[in-house]
């Protein structure tokens, strides 16, 4: 059972860092799980989003989604490995 | 005997050296530049002589050996071998549930690609003991069920090419039940040894590393469950085989370098400040750089009584990553020598990934900085913590970590040095960087 008591698996955000060429849009899709580095570079929230965080992983999939280089990926994160 | 018994499985007694297991009894200097000078390779007889023949094993037994041992990967990762050997089982179980007849078969890679120029182990391993790396592949091969194995060498070197095809050659004459392993070139580049880079490279496209998300033990070379394993490891493989000679993974072949490169095979237990002496360079260094240039400095009272033991050091915090071992002593600024080798790693980036596109160069201009006091130095300082957090961890590859690595061990190695630095541009030694291959100063 996820922190917000889902019961839904987590996610996390992963960078393709070659495929990406820190366009930027991503950190303004989901500011509050990616943040620009100093050169625009995206980085991502170390920790999992919790199937219950509905607004964080809304916000995530539209970056995933409109990523123009497709570097952006949501990976399912089995519990038992968290 | 004759190099046809390399096949029997009744070999003579193994004249085995009690304690150098690969059996270099005394070290081997080297030019810092240039190739390694060609060496007097073993040949199947002398090979046959020394370790006897690649022992019967019922299947399952080696990966039980060589876990016992504790082998690490000795290419720099130390990720432990038999848990890679599990993995690669585990997918060929996996594959042959959903696949049935159809399941692929896993490749073996022996990883000769040695790309750091203070390094030259595994060049002297290959041109002087190409059987031991060979028996270690076949071994490999046969455990996890491969049919293909592969050989991956940088170009340009031609004496390693040529030992391996010459052992080959000798082997396909004994008649040796093993897959002919394929030799397979990549460009000369600091990154093209690194595992994805050998993948992509294998697989036509270019030799840069590539992100995966999926193991190599699962899916490596065209899909298939890929071991790729330096070729000290393999060696090390062999050894495990014969059972009894490498009852634990003590030991490593070492790279001392300077303005020589000193190659030696360190014994089980065998401390640094043994090595050293053993290597000609008696004076007490101040601190070394150990495993690489993306290694870490250690400061030489904390180094001098450890032994030259991957598990051992990892109890410590420490990495023995490619047994390069670079001592400084106090007539060079380790500062200093940290700059000029942030410089070298920058520039031998695949030019791929922004946080070590531009992460790089940023770290090696800050580190300048810091070196000539001032405000500048003093913003150098207050950054270089915070910017190497940023770059962590953020590459397809390890490399911009092992620049975060070298320069993380600097500040804290040489913490009166960066005050001194700070203050006023100061060094506490001749302000000079040491000398090392490759690295412009």
């Amino acid at each position: 059972v996820s922190r917000h008591g889902a019961a839904g698996p987590d996610w996390r955000l992963v960078v393709d860092p070659v495929a990406c060429a820190g366009i930027g849009v991503c950190a303004h899709l989901a500011e509050r799980v990616i943040r620009p580095d100093r050169w625009g570079f995206p980085i991502v929230a170390a920790e999992p989003l919790a199937d219950g965080d509905r607004r964080a992983l809304r916000a995530a999939g539209a970056a995933v989604r409109a990523c123009p280089r497709r570097a952006l990926q949501l990976h399912r994160v089995d519990r038992d490995q968290n | 005997v004759t190099t046809a018994s390399i096949a029997s499985s009744a070999g003579t007694a193994a004249a085995v050296h009690p304690t150098a297991l690969l059996g270099f009894d005394h070290p081997i200097e080297l030019p810092a530049h240039g190739p390694v000078p060609r060496g007097v390779a073993e040949d199947g007889v002398r090979h046959l002589a020394r370790y006897g023949p690649i022992p019967a094993l019922p299947r399952g037994r080696l990966t039980e050996l060589v876990h016992r041992s504790g082998l690490t990967g000795h290419g720099g990762a130390h990720f432990p071998v038999a848990r890679k050997w599990r993995a690669i089982q585990q997918a060929v179980t996996d594959s042959a549930t959903t696949a049935g007849p159809t399941a692929r078969r896993p490749v073996v890679v022996g990883n000769g690609a040695e790309s750091e120029p203070a390094s030259a182990k595994d060049a002297v391993l290959i041109q002087t003991r190409p059987h031991l790396v060979l028996d270690g592949l076949a071994l490999c091969a046969r455990e996890l069920g491969a049919d293909t194995t592969v050989l991956w060498l940088h170009e340009g070197d031609d004496a390693s090419l040529a030992a391996l095809h010459r052992a080959r050659v000798e082997r396909q004459a004994a008649g040796l039940a093993e897959p002919w392993p394929e030799i397979a070139v990549g460009p000369a580049r600091y990154l093209s040894g690194e595992s994805s880079a050998v993948l992509a490279g294998l697989s036509g496209a270019a030799t840069l590393p590539t992100f995966r998300t999926v193991p190599a033990a699962r899916s490596g070379f065209a899909g298939r469950p890929t071991a790729v394993h330096n070729v000290e490891t393999l060696a090390r493989v062999a050894l495990a085989a014969r059972t009894g000679l490498l009852r634990r993974a003590g030991g490593a072949l070492l790279t001392v370098t300077g303005t020589t490169r000193t190659v030696l095979e360190t014994t089980a237990g065998e401390t640094f400040a043994g090595a050293l002496t053993r290597a000609g360079r008696g004076t007490a260094p101040v601190a070394v750089l150990l495993g690489g240039y993306g290694g870490q400095w250690v400061a030489w009272p904390r180094l001098a009584e450890l032994p030259c033991d991957a598990p051992a050091l990892a109890r410590h915090g420490l990495s023995m990553g490619a047994g390069v071992v670079v001592p400084l002593g106090p007539e060079h600024c380790g500062l200093a020598t940290t700059a000029a080798l942030l410089g070298y790693l920058a520039g031998q980036g695949a030019g791929q990934c922004g946080p070590c596109v531009f992460g790089l160069p940023a770290l090696a201009s800050r580190t300048t900085d810091l070196l000539g006091g001032g405000r500048r130095s003093q913003a150098a300082d207050a950054d270089l913590a915070a910017l190497a957090g940023e770059i962590r961890g953020r590459g397809a590859c390890g490399h911009p970590d092992g620049a975060v690595s070298l320069v993380a061990s600097a500040l804290s190695v040489f913490a009166a040095d960066v005050a001194a630095h700070r203050a006023n541009g100061s060094c506490l030694h001749s302000g000079r960087p040491a000398e090392l291959p490759g690295v412009e100063r």
